[in-house]
Protein backbone atom coordinates (compact mmCIF):
# COMPACT_ATOMS: atom_id res chain seq x y z
CA UNK A 1 0.00 0.00 0.00
CA UNK A 2 1.84 3.69 -1.08
CA UNK A 3 2.19 6.14 1.25
CA UNK A 4 0.37 9.72 1.94
CA UNK A 5 1.57 12.41 4.79
CA UNK A 6 -1.39 13.48 5.88
CA UNK A 7 -2.18 16.45 8.45
CA UNK A 8 -5.55 17.18 9.67
CA UNK A 9 -7.70 20.80 10.47
CA UNK A 10 -5.40 20.69 13.93
CA UNK A 11 -2.46 20.22 11.90
CA UNK A 12 -1.79 16.47 13.27
CA UNK A 13 -0.21 14.65 10.71
CA UNK A 14 0.59 10.71 10.25
CA UNK A 15 1.94 8.88 7.58
CA UNK A 16 -1.20 6.38 6.22
CA UNK A 17 -1.73 4.32 3.31
CA UNK A 18 -4.50 4.88 0.07
CA UNK A 19 -5.06 2.04 -2.58
CA UNK A 20 -7.26 1.93 -5.84
CA UNK A 21 -9.58 -0.75 -5.24
CA UNK A 22 -9.96 -1.78 -8.98
CA UNK A 23 -12.83 -4.72 -9.98
CA UNK A 24 -11.60 -7.39 -12.29
CA UNK A 25 -12.62 -7.14 -15.70
CA UNK A 26 -15.62 -9.19 -16.33
CA UNK A 27 -14.68 -11.04 -19.51
CA UNK A 28 -10.92 -11.93 -20.94
CA UNK A 29 -9.54 -13.08 -24.56
CA UNK A 30 -8.92 -16.26 -24.99
CA UNK A 31 -7.09 -18.36 -28.31
CA UNK A 32 -9.27 -21.08 -29.99
CA UNK A 33 -7.35 -23.78 -28.17
CA UNK A 34 -8.76 -21.50 -24.59
CA UNK A 35 -5.58 -19.99 -24.09
CA UNK A 36 -4.98 -17.11 -22.22
CA UNK A 37 -2.35 -15.26 -24.91
CA UNK A 38 0.87 -13.20 -23.86
CA UNK A 39 1.32 -9.60 -24.41
CA UNK A 40 4.81 -8.75 -25.93
CA UNK A 41 6.50 -6.14 -27.64
CA UNK A 42 8.76 -6.83 -30.89
CA UNK A 43 11.09 -5.15 -33.07
CA UNK A 44 9.37 -4.18 -36.38
CA UNK A 45 11.87 -2.24 -38.06
CA UNK A 46 15.94 -0.56 -37.46
CA UNK A 47 17.07 2.38 -37.63
CA UNK A 48 19.25 1.66 -40.82
CA UNK A 49 15.99 0.20 -42.33
CA UNK A 50 13.82 3.25 -42.12
CA UNK A 51 12.44 5.13 -45.28
CA UNK A 52 14.70 8.01 -44.74
CA UNK A 53 17.96 5.81 -44.21
CA UNK A 54 17.35 3.47 -47.09
CA UNK A 55 16.40 7.07 -49.85
CA UNK A 56 20.19 7.94 -48.10
CA UNK A 57 21.68 4.94 -48.30
CA UNK A 58 20.85 3.43 -51.36
CA UNK A 59 20.23 5.68 -55.10
CA UNK A 60 17.57 3.71 -56.75
CA UNK A 61 15.38 2.45 -54.17
CA UNK A 62 12.39 1.21 -56.05
CA UNK A 63 15.07 -1.11 -57.88
CA UNK A 64 16.46 -2.09 -54.43
CA UNK A 65 12.87 -3.02 -53.10
CA UNK A 66 11.74 -4.88 -55.85
CA UNK A 67 15.19 -6.56 -55.89
CA UNK A 68 16.03 -7.39 -52.64
CA UNK A 69 14.42 -6.83 -48.86
CA UNK A 70 16.83 -2.96 -47.72
CA UNK A 71 13.89 -2.29 -45.54
CA UNK A 72 13.66 -5.70 -43.18
CA UNK A 73 16.75 -6.58 -41.26
CA UNK A 74 16.08 -10.11 -41.00
CA UNK A 75 18.83 -10.27 -37.77
CA UNK A 76 16.81 -8.03 -35.72
CA UNK A 77 13.23 -7.83 -36.89
CA UNK A 78 10.83 -10.10 -34.61
CA UNK A 79 13.39 -9.65 -31.59
CA UNK A 80 11.66 -9.84 -28.28
CA UNK A 81 12.17 -6.36 -26.69
CA UNK A 82 11.73 -6.01 -22.61
CA UNK A 83 13.44 -3.39 -20.12
CA UNK A 84 13.68 -0.36 -22.68
CA UNK A 85 15.33 2.41 -22.14
CA UNK A 86 14.64 5.81 -23.14
CA UNK A 87 17.14 8.17 -24.99
CA UNK A 88 17.02 11.20 -27.64
CA UNK A 89 18.09 10.80 -31.11
CA UNK A 90 19.41 13.52 -33.60
CA UNK A 91 17.86 13.96 -37.60
CA UNK A 92 20.90 11.34 -38.25
CA UNK A 93 19.66 8.57 -35.51
CA UNK A 94 23.14 9.55 -33.47
CA UNK A 95 22.29 9.29 -29.87
CA UNK A 96 22.04 13.17 -28.83
CA UNK A 97 23.79 14.41 -25.41
CA UNK A 98 22.89 17.62 -23.37
CA UNK A 99 19.54 18.21 -24.73
CA UNK A 100 16.92 20.64 -23.63
CA UNK A 101 13.70 20.14 -23.17
CA UNK A 102 11.22 22.99 -23.55
CA UNK A 103 7.44 23.37 -22.96
CA UNK A 104 5.69 25.15 -25.87
CA UNK A 105 1.80 26.13 -24.53
CA UNK A 106 -1.16 26.69 -27.50
CA UNK A 107 -4.35 28.14 -26.67
CA UNK A 108 -7.31 26.02 -27.27
CA UNK A 109 -7.95 27.68 -30.75
CA UNK A 110 -4.04 26.49 -31.62
CA UNK A 111 -2.22 29.27 -31.51
CA UNK A 112 1.38 29.33 -29.80
CA UNK A 113 1.28 31.13 -26.31
CA UNK A 114 4.72 30.76 -25.69
CA UNK A 115 7.28 28.61 -24.10
CA UNK A 116 9.11 27.98 -21.04
CA UNK A 117 12.05 25.26 -19.97
CA UNK A 118 10.20 22.08 -19.08
CA UNK A 119 10.31 21.28 -15.71
CA UNK A 120 10.15 17.28 -13.76
CA UNK A 121 7.62 17.49 -11.28
CA UNK A 122 8.76 15.85 -8.13
CA UNK A 123 5.83 13.32 -6.24
CA UNK A 124 4.76 15.96 -3.24
CA UNK A 125 2.42 13.57 -0.89
CA UNK A 126 4.90 11.30 1.21
CA UNK A 127 7.23 14.04 2.49
CA UNK A 128 8.48 13.54 5.27
CA UNK A 129 8.68 17.28 6.46
CA UNK A 130 5.95 18.96 4.69
CA UNK A 131 2.59 17.03 4.44
CA UNK A 132 -0.33 17.47 2.75
CA UNK A 133 -3.13 19.29 4.22
CA UNK A 134 -6.29 20.43 4.63
CA UNK A 135 -6.76 23.87 2.93
CA UNK A 136 -9.90 24.41 4.83
CA UNK A 137 -11.83 24.86 1.71
CA UNK A 138 -14.85 22.51 1.50
CA UNK A 139 -17.78 21.64 -1.05
CA UNK A 140 -20.96 20.72 -0.66
CA UNK A 141 -20.58 17.00 -2.55
CA UNK A 142 -23.32 17.53 -4.73
CA UNK A 143 -21.29 20.78 -6.12
CA UNK A 144 -17.94 19.16 -6.82
CA UNK A 145 -19.37 16.03 -8.61
CA UNK A 146 -20.84 18.80 -10.94
CA UNK A 147 -17.78 21.15 -10.91
CA UNK A 148 -15.00 18.03 -11.46
CA UNK A 149 -14.20 15.72 -13.12
CA UNK A 150 -12.71 13.25 -10.66
CA UNK A 151 -9.94 10.93 -12.73
CA UNK A 152 -8.81 9.12 -10.11
CA UNK A 153 -9.94 8.02 -6.59
CA UNK A 154 -8.29 6.20 -4.06
CA UNK A 155 -9.06 4.52 -0.58
CA UNK A 156 -7.26 5.95 2.76
CA UNK A 157 -6.05 3.35 5.24
CA UNK A 158 -5.36 3.44 8.45
CA UNK A 159 -1.82 1.68 9.83
CA UNK A 160 -2.21 1.09 13.62
CA UNK A 161 -5.29 1.81 16.39
CA UNK A 162 -4.20 5.85 16.33
CA UNK A 163 -4.39 6.70 12.44
CA UNK A 164 -8.01 4.65 12.76
CA UNK A 165 -8.60 7.52 15.24
CA UNK A 166 -7.02 10.74 12.85
CA UNK A 167 -8.84 8.67 9.67
CA UNK A 168 -12.54 7.60 11.41
CA UNK A 169 -12.76 11.86 12.72
CA UNK A 170 -11.54 13.16 9.34
CA UNK A 171 -14.29 10.80 7.62
CA UNK A 172 -17.01 11.62 10.23
CA UNK A 173 -16.59 15.36 10.22
CA UNK A 174 -16.92 15.70 5.95
CA UNK A 175 -19.81 13.03 6.53
CA UNK A 176 -21.80 14.93 8.98
CA UNK A 177 -21.48 18.25 6.63
CA UNK A 178 -21.82 16.33 3.33
CA UNK A 179 -19.09 17.97 2.14
CA UNK A 180 -15.35 17.57 0.28
CA UNK A 181 -12.23 18.72 1.49
CA UNK A 182 -9.85 20.15 -0.75
CA UNK A 183 -6.18 19.06 0.19
CA UNK A 184 -3.06 20.93 -0.33
CA UNK A 185 0.49 19.62 -1.66
CA UNK A 186 3.82 21.78 -0.67
CA UNK A 187 5.65 24.31 1.91
CA UNK A 188 2.36 26.41 2.32
CA UNK A 189 -0.16 23.58 1.50
CA UNK A 190 -1.66 25.28 -1.75
CA UNK A 191 -0.37 23.24 -4.26
CA UNK A 192 -2.05 20.42 -6.40
CA UNK A 193 -1.00 17.23 -5.31
CA UNK A 194 1.75 14.69 -7.85
CA UNK A 195 1.83 11.25 -6.45
CA UNK A 196 4.82 9.94 -8.29
CA UNK A 197 8.08 11.89 -10.06
CA UNK A 198 7.30 12.97 -13.28
CA UNK A 199 3.47 12.72 -12.73
CA UNK A 200 0.46 14.65 -13.32
CA UNK A 201 -0.26 17.42 -10.99
CA UNK A 202 -4.15 16.90 -9.72
CA UNK A 203 -6.33 18.81 -7.11
CA UNK A 204 -7.51 16.70 -4.92
CA UNK A 205 -10.41 16.23 -2.19
CA UNK A 206 -11.63 13.84 0.48
CA UNK A 207 -14.61 12.43 0.74
CA UNK A 208 -15.91 10.97 3.95
CA UNK A 209 -18.71 8.63 4.67
CA UNK A 210 -19.10 6.25 8.22
CA UNK A 211 -20.98 3.32 9.42
CA UNK A 212 -20.92 2.38 13.19
CA UNK A 213 -17.52 1.85 14.10
CA UNK A 214 -16.59 1.78 10.46
CA UNK A 215 -15.20 4.91 8.05
CA UNK A 216 -14.61 5.20 4.52
CA UNK A 217 -12.48 7.83 3.71
CA UNK A 218 -11.58 8.67 -0.35
CA UNK A 219 -9.16 11.01 -2.02
CA UNK A 220 -10.52 11.93 -5.19
CA UNK A 221 -8.14 13.76 -7.45
CA UNK A 222 -9.15 15.87 -10.75
CA UNK A 223 -7.43 17.85 -13.36
CA UNK A 224 -10.50 18.73 -15.56
CA UNK A 225 -13.71 21.24 -14.91
CA UNK A 226 -16.90 20.51 -15.50
CA UNK A 227 -16.98 23.87 -18.30
CA UNK A 228 -18.60 23.92 -21.42
CA UNK A 229 -16.80 23.15 -24.55
CA UNK A 230 -17.36 23.86 -28.31
CA UNK A 231 -17.97 20.95 -30.72
CA UNK A 232 -16.07 22.14 -33.42
CA UNK B 1 -24.22 14.45 -39.08
CA UNK B 2 -23.01 13.25 -36.13
CA UNK B 3 -24.87 10.95 -34.39
CA UNK B 4 -27.35 11.63 -31.44
CA UNK B 5 -28.44 10.17 -28.07
CA UNK B 6 -32.47 10.15 -27.39
CA UNK B 7 -33.20 10.13 -23.98
CA UNK B 8 -36.81 9.56 -22.35
CA UNK B 9 -37.90 11.14 -19.12
CA UNK B 10 -41.33 11.69 -17.83
CA UNK B 11 -43.08 10.71 -21.11
CA UNK B 12 -40.87 12.79 -22.92
CA UNK B 13 -38.28 12.13 -25.79
CA UNK B 14 -35.10 14.07 -25.73
CA UNK B 15 -32.08 13.87 -28.09
CA UNK B 16 -28.63 15.75 -28.66
CA UNK B 17 -25.04 14.87 -29.79
CA UNK B 18 -22.77 14.19 -27.30
CA UNK B 19 -19.50 16.12 -27.65
CA UNK B 20 -16.25 14.82 -25.63
CA UNK B 21 -14.80 16.82 -22.80
CA UNK B 22 -11.04 16.99 -23.15
CA UNK B 23 -8.52 19.09 -21.28
CA UNK B 24 -7.14 20.72 -24.21
CA UNK B 25 -10.70 22.10 -25.14
CA UNK B 26 -10.89 24.13 -21.93
CA UNK B 27 -7.00 24.49 -20.88
CA UNK B 28 -5.31 24.45 -24.56
CA UNK B 29 -2.48 22.05 -24.68
CA UNK B 30 1.59 21.85 -24.53
CA UNK B 31 4.63 20.12 -26.74
CA UNK B 32 7.66 19.34 -25.21
CA UNK B 33 10.18 19.76 -27.75
CA UNK B 34 13.76 18.28 -27.21
CA UNK B 35 16.90 19.93 -28.61
CA UNK B 36 20.58 19.28 -28.55
CA UNK B 37 23.43 21.37 -27.43
CA UNK B 38 23.50 22.74 -31.24
CA UNK B 39 19.65 23.50 -31.65
CA UNK B 40 18.63 20.83 -33.91
CA UNK B 41 15.21 19.02 -32.60
CA UNK B 42 15.58 15.64 -31.18
CA UNK B 43 13.20 12.46 -31.29
CA UNK B 44 12.62 10.18 -28.41
CA UNK B 45 13.50 6.55 -29.24
CA UNK B 46 14.96 3.44 -27.29
CA UNK B 47 17.83 1.41 -26.54
CA UNK B 48 18.27 -2.24 -25.75
CA UNK B 49 19.01 -3.24 -22.45
CA UNK B 50 22.59 -4.52 -23.70
CA UNK B 51 22.85 -1.14 -25.40
CA UNK B 52 23.53 -2.35 -28.51
CA UNK B 53 20.56 -1.14 -30.59
CA UNK B 54 19.00 1.64 -31.17
CA UNK B 55 14.90 1.76 -31.63
CA UNK B 56 13.35 4.55 -33.62
CA UNK B 57 10.02 5.50 -32.58
CA UNK B 58 7.46 3.42 -34.22
CA UNK B 59 9.25 0.52 -34.79
CA UNK B 60 7.84 -1.15 -31.38
CA UNK B 61 5.11 -3.45 -32.27
CA UNK B 62 2.98 -4.83 -29.44
CA UNK B 63 1.42 -8.69 -29.86
CA UNK B 64 0.34 -11.60 -28.59
CA UNK B 65 1.76 -14.68 -28.28
CA UNK B 66 0.37 -18.10 -27.41
CA UNK B 67 1.99 -20.66 -24.47
CA UNK B 68 4.50 -21.79 -27.56
CA UNK B 69 5.67 -18.35 -28.47
CA UNK B 70 3.46 -18.10 -31.95
CA UNK B 71 2.12 -15.53 -33.26
CA UNK B 72 -1.36 -14.93 -32.56
CA UNK B 73 -3.87 -12.13 -34.37
CA UNK B 74 -6.43 -10.24 -32.04
CA UNK B 75 -8.80 -11.24 -34.79
CA UNK B 76 -8.78 -15.46 -33.41
CA UNK B 77 -9.07 -14.33 -29.98
CA UNK B 78 -12.63 -14.81 -28.39
CA UNK B 79 -13.84 -13.27 -25.52
CA UNK B 80 -15.28 -15.45 -22.83
CA UNK B 81 -16.72 -14.63 -19.40
CA UNK B 82 -15.33 -15.87 -15.67
CA UNK B 83 -17.76 -19.25 -15.78
CA UNK B 84 -16.07 -19.82 -19.60
CA UNK B 85 -19.31 -18.58 -21.58
CA UNK B 86 -19.24 -16.14 -24.72
CA UNK B 87 -20.91 -13.02 -23.67
CA UNK B 88 -23.82 -11.44 -25.24
CA UNK B 89 -23.43 -8.72 -27.78
CA UNK B 90 -24.60 -5.55 -26.15
CA UNK B 91 -25.63 -2.83 -28.62
CA UNK B 92 -24.43 0.66 -29.39
CA UNK B 93 -27.09 3.05 -27.53
CA UNK B 94 -26.84 5.38 -30.24
CA UNK B 95 -29.16 2.48 -31.83
CA UNK B 96 -32.04 2.66 -29.40
CA UNK B 97 -33.13 5.11 -26.81
CA UNK B 98 -31.94 5.58 -23.24
CA UNK B 99 -34.58 5.51 -20.63
CA UNK B 100 -34.42 7.09 -17.18
CA UNK B 101 -35.51 6.23 -14.66
CA UNK B 102 -33.23 4.93 -12.39
CA UNK B 103 -31.74 7.52 -9.55
CA UNK B 104 -28.36 7.44 -7.90
CA UNK B 105 -27.18 8.94 -4.77
CA UNK B 106 -24.02 11.41 -5.36
CA UNK B 107 -21.84 8.70 -3.37
CA UNK B 108 -23.35 5.90 -6.25
CA UNK B 109 -22.13 8.34 -8.92
CA UNK B 110 -18.26 9.30 -7.30
CA UNK B 111 -17.85 5.36 -7.17
CA UNK B 112 -16.75 5.06 -10.53
CA UNK B 113 -13.74 5.54 -12.68
CA UNK B 114 -14.70 7.21 -15.55
CA UNK B 115 -13.57 6.56 -19.06
CA UNK B 116 -15.17 9.33 -20.74
CA UNK B 117 -17.40 12.28 -20.44
CA UNK B 118 -19.87 14.07 -22.72
CA UNK B 119 -21.56 17.46 -22.85
CA UNK B 120 -25.27 17.33 -24.55
CA UNK B 121 -26.85 20.34 -25.37
CA UNK B 122 -30.29 19.68 -24.04
CA UNK B 123 -31.71 22.56 -22.65
CA UNK B 124 -34.89 21.12 -22.38
CA UNK B 125 -33.97 18.25 -20.74
CA UNK B 126 -31.75 20.44 -17.63
CA UNK B 127 -34.68 21.62 -15.64
CA UNK B 128 -36.16 17.52 -15.49
CA UNK B 129 -33.06 16.52 -14.54
CA UNK B 130 -32.65 19.25 -11.53
CA UNK B 131 -30.39 17.94 -8.99
CA UNK B 132 -30.95 14.11 -9.72
CA UNK B 133 -28.76 11.95 -11.55
CA UNK B 134 -29.87 9.43 -13.63
CA UNK B 135 -27.91 6.27 -13.99
CA UNK B 136 -28.01 3.34 -17.16
CA UNK B 137 -25.76 0.85 -19.03
CA UNK B 138 -24.28 2.63 -21.65
CA UNK B 139 -21.71 1.14 -24.84
CA UNK B 140 -20.81 3.76 -27.41
CA UNK B 141 -20.05 1.41 -30.09
CA UNK B 142 -21.89 -1.97 -28.75
CA UNK B 143 -19.50 -4.89 -27.50
CA UNK B 144 -19.33 -7.14 -25.14
CA UNK B 145 -20.32 -5.38 -22.32
CA UNK B 146 -21.72 -2.26 -20.98
CA UNK B 147 -19.95 0.73 -19.38
CA UNK B 148 -21.78 2.72 -16.17
CA UNK B 149 -23.74 5.62 -17.46
CA UNK B 150 -24.86 8.64 -15.73
CA UNK B 151 -26.40 11.59 -16.82
CA UNK B 152 -26.47 14.80 -14.85
CA UNK B 153 -27.22 18.72 -15.35
CA UNK B 154 -24.59 21.17 -14.48
CA UNK B 155 -23.76 24.75 -16.37
CA UNK B 156 -26.95 24.50 -18.36
CA UNK B 157 -26.23 21.49 -19.79
CA UNK B 158 -26.28 17.65 -19.89
CA UNK B 159 -22.94 15.57 -19.07
CA UNK B 160 -23.06 12.11 -19.82
CA UNK B 161 -20.37 10.32 -18.05
CA UNK B 162 -18.89 6.61 -18.60
CA UNK B 163 -17.02 4.22 -16.69
CA UNK B 164 -16.90 1.50 -14.52
CA UNK B 165 -17.45 0.89 -10.89
CA UNK B 166 -15.12 0.74 -8.05
CA UNK B 167 -15.83 -0.55 -4.38
CA UNK B 168 -14.66 1.25 -1.27
CA UNK B 169 -15.54 -0.89 1.57
CA UNK B 170 -16.62 0.38 5.13
CA UNK B 171 -13.42 -0.59 7.11
CA UNK B 172 -12.89 -0.73 10.82
CA UNK B 173 -9.71 -1.13 13.36
CA UNK B 174 -9.18 -4.68 12.72
CA UNK B 175 -8.83 -4.27 8.57
CA UNK B 176 -5.48 -2.28 8.90
CA UNK B 177 -3.44 -1.28 5.73
CA UNK B 178 0.53 -2.52 5.51
CA UNK B 179 2.34 0.42 4.02
CA UNK B 180 4.98 -0.38 1.08
CA UNK B 181 8.65 0.61 0.99
CA UNK B 182 9.06 3.66 -0.94
CA UNK B 183 8.62 3.13 -4.49
CA UNK B 184 7.07 5.91 -6.91
CA UNK B 185 6.44 3.21 -9.43
CA UNK B 186 3.90 4.89 -11.73
CA UNK B 187 4.71 7.48 -13.55
CA UNK B 188 2.51 10.25 -15.89
CA UNK B 189 3.62 12.08 -18.87
CA UNK B 190 4.20 15.52 -17.28
CA UNK B 191 3.07 17.12 -20.16
CA UNK B 192 -0.09 18.87 -19.05
CA UNK B 193 -0.58 22.57 -18.24
CA UNK B 194 -0.62 23.71 -14.83
CA UNK B 195 -3.74 22.84 -13.62
CA UNK B 196 -5.15 26.19 -11.44
CA UNK B 197 -9.11 26.01 -11.03
CA UNK B 198 -9.10 27.36 -7.27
Amino acid sequence: MRTIHLANEKKRDAQIGFEQNRRKEPFRSVTAAGQTPVSCRLLKSTLQTAPEMLLRKIGNLEDALTRDDPEIDMEQVGRKLEDLQKIYIDETGAPAHSVTRTEHLYAIDGTEKGCRPAAASQANIAMETQPVRWTGKTFPKDQALRRFVFIRSYQLRHVNGLTFDFLFEMAKKLSDSDSMMLLGGGEKGNEPLVLSNNGTPYRAFLEGRVRENQYVLIMHLTNLELKEVSDE
Amino acid sequence: MQKELKFTLSGKSFSGSPVKLEREKIYGRSEIVTTDRDGRVCVSASLDPEGTLIIPPGAVKPGLLDDSGNWIEKSALRMIDENGQEPTAVPSSFDGEIILTQKVSPEGFLDHIWKSVYQLDIPDLVPLIGKDIYAFPFSYRGGFSADDGFLLAANGKCWLFTGEPVDFPFIGIAEEGVLDDPDPEETDAADDLDFDMM
